[in-house]
């Protein structure tokens, strides 16, 4: 069972190994605009859409005018999502004849799926009718993995770019985006997931009697079990590809017909990471460098890694607070070992930790276990993966910008310490680029910090989390970095669907996403307009084993220096007392 | 009344990034250097 465990780890970072450079090579060029396998079948849609949308394929943006389309795009997607899940009773597609959604989880699911968040408030099969799922969520996760990826491309622009305002155009890059890969991939591994198990439907629920039959009532009727049905094989790919993360069902990946199998599971896994792992490939490309490439894959990878390797392990190891009420914990050839409180048999506490981390580092968030149940710092580490800032290797494009920032302001900083000009590839680093780099970085832990408190403080808040003590600081925390970051994964001990908690996650996720689409693309077009100097010996290189490196610790410094006292108030002050008595 | 109430919190937040984002358009300051340097350094060439 252990070696299987560990071999879902394996079969992961093989097919990363195989996808990265296939999937970023394509990917830069589609971002290029020149000739890339498939031409003959997407030219002609992409050109129709373009029609239909009277969109100028050749025009240009400035940066500000790109972020202006990308937030018109979410505010009709957002009102739109509303006033679907608002009459979703009168609509088609409703066989379970389930009301319209409550107005505040209505607004907090309209912004947690068009911020590309996927926070859940509700359960899917017993909230949202089949035409909800369909149209108005999934739709959603498509479009919003498109901005993503279209806001990277303009960012790799900027970086690519000199003495220009432009930065391409968000609508281009969305369609291409949509049409070349999020679409076509979704569509085969639709296929693969229904052929692997994930089942596919229109049911309504079916409420059957229970193999035994026996009763569980005092009353002596039959014991009954609801089995819900939906186009879940359909949802699945596009949750994953596009690092969205809502599921079908209210137990997401922990469901059965949703991950039936370890197969399934290391499927959705690497689907999840393919994407944030190629678009580094793709900037190298783009760039002309494969070394820059490099230095991003590396810090991503390493940090992703040691990540993986710390929650297996301490998952593995096994929980001292069971182990004294004489549970199992040892492997053996039917039980996988380890603290399996709130995870799945099949999968095993590897197999857990494999898709906790993978779905907390790429701003998936679509979890097959209780992360509440881990051991604290077990549970710790995927907050700890968040508040990175979805950067290892973070979402669909969005990684790649946020992990770009954190290069530059290595660049700025080492180039300080050693006396020379910041420089990033042959443009100089300033004050005015370092502001936006600063609002990019404290715009979340502010979010985070202030909404997590007030909960905390507020009695009618801290009542819907189920624990207290460190373990509710860490639950309220969570939640909200969870929120602000556009992960949507749930520590999954707070009962979130109330006024509060529905309005203020909804603010979170919405600072979240454009408070630092914004500073990142303002970074972007000051990048553009710049000239590009030749760089000389006397140029700090950014393309070394030693900066990376500096890249990985300038990484975790900025996130200990604005997030350790709350993670020594939660995970950590819950190790220290639960574990050694202190 | 809540649905009003969530409508208009929507198209505030909109507005408010509409506002960040030209407060941060504000901080580039404006194009006209980056073309006006890109004139000056075409005269010099042809100059030279």
């Amino acid at each position: 069972m252990v070696a299987a465990s560990w071999a879902q780890i394996a079969a992961v970072f093989a097919l990363l190994l195989i996808s990265t450079p296939v999937l970023g090579g394509y990917l830069a060029k589609v971002y290029r605009n020149e000739k890339a396998p498939g031409d003959r079948l997407f030219l002609p849609v992409e050109r129709l859409v373009y029609r239909l949308l009277r969109i100028d394929p050749h025009g240009e943006q400035r940066w500000i005018a790109f972020v202006g389309s990308a937030v018109a795009l979410t505010v009709v997607g957002v009102l739109l999502n509303y006033l679907v899940f608002r009459v979703q009773h009168l609509l088609p597609g409703n066989p379970d004849h389930l009301g319209g959604v409550s107005p505040p989880l209505a607004f907090n699911t309209a912004v947690s799926f068009v911020t590309n968040t996927n926070w859940q408030n509700y359960s899917g099969e017993s909230t949202m009718s089949q035409f909800s799922q369909m149209f108005a969520l999934v739709v959603h996760q498509f479009l919003s993995a498109a901005t993503g990826m279209a806001l990277a491309a303009a960012f790799i622009r900027g970086v690519i770019r000199t003495r220009t305002t432009t930065l391409g155009n968000f609508w281009v890059d969305t369609v291409r985006s949509m049409v070349r890969v999020l679409v076509p991939l979704s569509f085969v591994f639709a296929i693969v997931l229904l052929a692997a198990g994930v089942i596919d439907n229109f049911h309504p629920t079916q409420v059957v009697p229970t193999i035994s039959s026996v009763s569980t009532h005092s009353t002596g009727a039959a014991a009954q079990q609801s089995i819900p049905g939906g186009p879940v094989a359909s949802m699945v790919p596009i949750e994953m590809i596009g690092d969205n993360g809502g599921g079908y069902f209210g137990a997401n990946m922990a469901h059965p017909f949703e991950n039936p199998n370890p197969i399934v599971n290391v499927l959705t896994i690497w689907l999840a990471a393919a994407i944030p792992f190629a678009f580094p490939w793709a900037y190298g490309r783009l760039v002309g460098s494969m070394r820059q490439a490099t230095v991003v894959i590396v810090a991503m990878v390493t940090l992703y890694a040691l990540s993986l390797v710390a929650v297996s392990a301490l998952e593995a190891h096994g929980n001292s607070h069971l182990a004294q009420f004489g549970v199992a914990q040892a492997a053996t050839g039917t039980n996988p070992g380890g603290n399996l409180e709130g995870k799945d048999l099949r999968l095993g506490a590897t197999g857990s930790a494999l898709n906790a981390v993978t779905m907390t580092a790429t701003s998936t968030g679509g979890v097959n276990s209780a992360v509440e149940s881990y051991t604290p710092l077990g549970g710790g580490l995927p907050l700890l993966d968040m508040m990175f800032g979805e950067v290892i290797p973070g979402g669909t494009g969005t990684g790649l910008y946020g992990m770009l920032i954190f290069v530059m302001i290595t660049a700025f900083i080492a180039g300080l310490m050693v006396g020379r000009t910041p420089m990033y590839l042959g443009k100089r680093l300033l004050a005015g680029d370092m502001t936006l780099a600063a609002i990019y970085i404290l715009v979340l832990p502010v979010t985070v910090l202030t909404f997590a408190g007030i909960s905390l403080l507020l009695p009618s808040a801290a009542h819907q989390i189920s624990t207290t003590g460190p373990h509710a600081v860490t639950e309220a925390v969570y939640a909200y970095t969870s929120s602000a970051h556009n992960n949507g994964s749930a520590f999954a001990g707070l009962a979130g669907n109330t006024l509060w908690y529905n309005s203020t996650l909804g603010l979170a996720m919405w600072v979240g996403r454009f408070f630092e689409i914004v500073p990142a693309l303002a970074l972007a077009g000051s990048l553009a307009r710049k000239r590009r100097y030749t760089v000389t010996a006397g140029t700090l290189r950014t393309d070394t084993p030693l900066f990376t490196a500096l890249l990985a610790a300038i990484v975790v410094v900025l996130v200990g220096l604005t997030y350790f006292p709350v993670l020594a108030l939660g995970p950590l002050a819950e190790h220290f007392s639960g574990h050694f008595g202190l | 009344m809540l649905d009003v109430a969530f409508v208009a919190i929507l198209v505030g937040l909109a507005a408010l990034v509409v506002g960040f984002a030209t407060a941060c358009d504000r901080l580039l300051g404006p194009d006209e250097p980056v073309l006006s340097e890109t004139a000056r350094e075409r005269a010099s060439r042809t100059e030279a």
